[in-house]
């Protein structure tokens, strides 16, 4: 099993960064990838925190923004990756090998 | 209509066969014919990515060579942990011997023709393959982690099976 660990920025401008994720800090919203869906398929955060998506499958998946601003890169079976979302808005998402899998990120003020 | 009804008749063929010799399988022949299905369509989908033009259908392909790979890298690691050797057995010979065929006629074909009979082969193929996992593998295996693991796979190509009705459905074969 291997953990991809990433932290993603994104930013008012719509930049992506990169870099390790830090291990203290406030325990994230967590999005199971399960069974080819998201669990919970829409999540709700503030600005300036993060979610964490995991892939409980076999088959890789992503989190893909459908503006492609942001994205989890692949992540393999027990494979995690952590995006911070700091301008409050509404992000639709999908995984970019299984199109049909959505999801929504919600951030407030 | 020449590809459904090659498929339809791999299909008959392939369930009568597999009714036949289901009772008889064991959970290493089963290990081995799950596998095998697997590599079958990895291969398809390699001629896919060689020939067709076709976004969707590269698309497509790339998503079956992803996901039977990973499922296989699994069954692999199952494979290795539990020291058991998968069985060639009749049904896997079957099936082997069904996919060479199908290669050498989609290699026949390219532009939408050739989309169009990978499409519709990746649904027969899925179908037939999804009902053998379901109702006979899964029922008949008797060790509960290759049980598990068929449970866990049969979603992904029960996904995949949706998928190539989708990719059927959007060619608009006729
Ligand atoms: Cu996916």
């Amino acid at each position: 099993m291997r953990l991809t660990r990433r932290q993603v920025c994104f930013g008012a401008g719509g930049a992506i960064v990169g870099s390790a994720l830090p291990a203290s800090g406030s325990s994230p919203v967590v999005v199971d990838i399960r069974a080819f869906a998201f669990e919970p398929a829409e999540v709700t955060i503030r600005a300036g925190e993060t979610v964490r998506w995991i892939n409980h499958d076999f088959a890789p998946h992503t989190a893909t923004d459908v503006e492609v601003n942001w994205d989890t890169e692949e992540l393999e079976k027990g494979g995690q990756a952590v995006i911070r979302f700091d301008t409050p808005g509404t992000y639709p998402y999908f995984c970019a090998y299984h199109p049909h899998m959505k999801g929504v990120v919600t951030v407030t003020t | 209509m020449k590809t459904i009804t090659l498929a339809a008749t791999l299909a008959v063929g392939f369930a009568a066969h597999t009714a036949q010799a289901a009772d008889k399988m064991n959970d290493l022949e089963i290990a081995h014919t799950a596998y095998t299905a697997g590599q079958i369509d990895i291969r398809y989908a390699h001629l896919a990515l060689a020939v067709s033009d076709n976004a969707e259908v590269r698309a497509f392909a790339e998503t079956m060579i992803r996901d039977h790979t990973a499922v296989n890298v699994a069954a692999g690691d199952l494979i290795t942990k539990l020291k058991v050797t998968p069985q060639d057995n009749d049904l896997s010979r079957t099936l082997v011997k069904g996919a060479a065929d199908k290669r050498a006629e989609l290699m026949s074909l390219s532009g939408k023709a050739f989309d169009c009979a990978y499409a519709q082969n990746e649904l027969g193929y899925h179908q037939v393959v999804n009902q053998t996992v379901e109702g006979v593998f899964i029922p008949t295996v008797t060790v509960e982690p290759l049980k598990d693991l068929l449970s866990e796979a049969l979603v992904t190509f029960k996904v995949h099976e949706g998928h190539a009705e989708q990719m059927v459905n959007g060619l608009k074969c006729g």
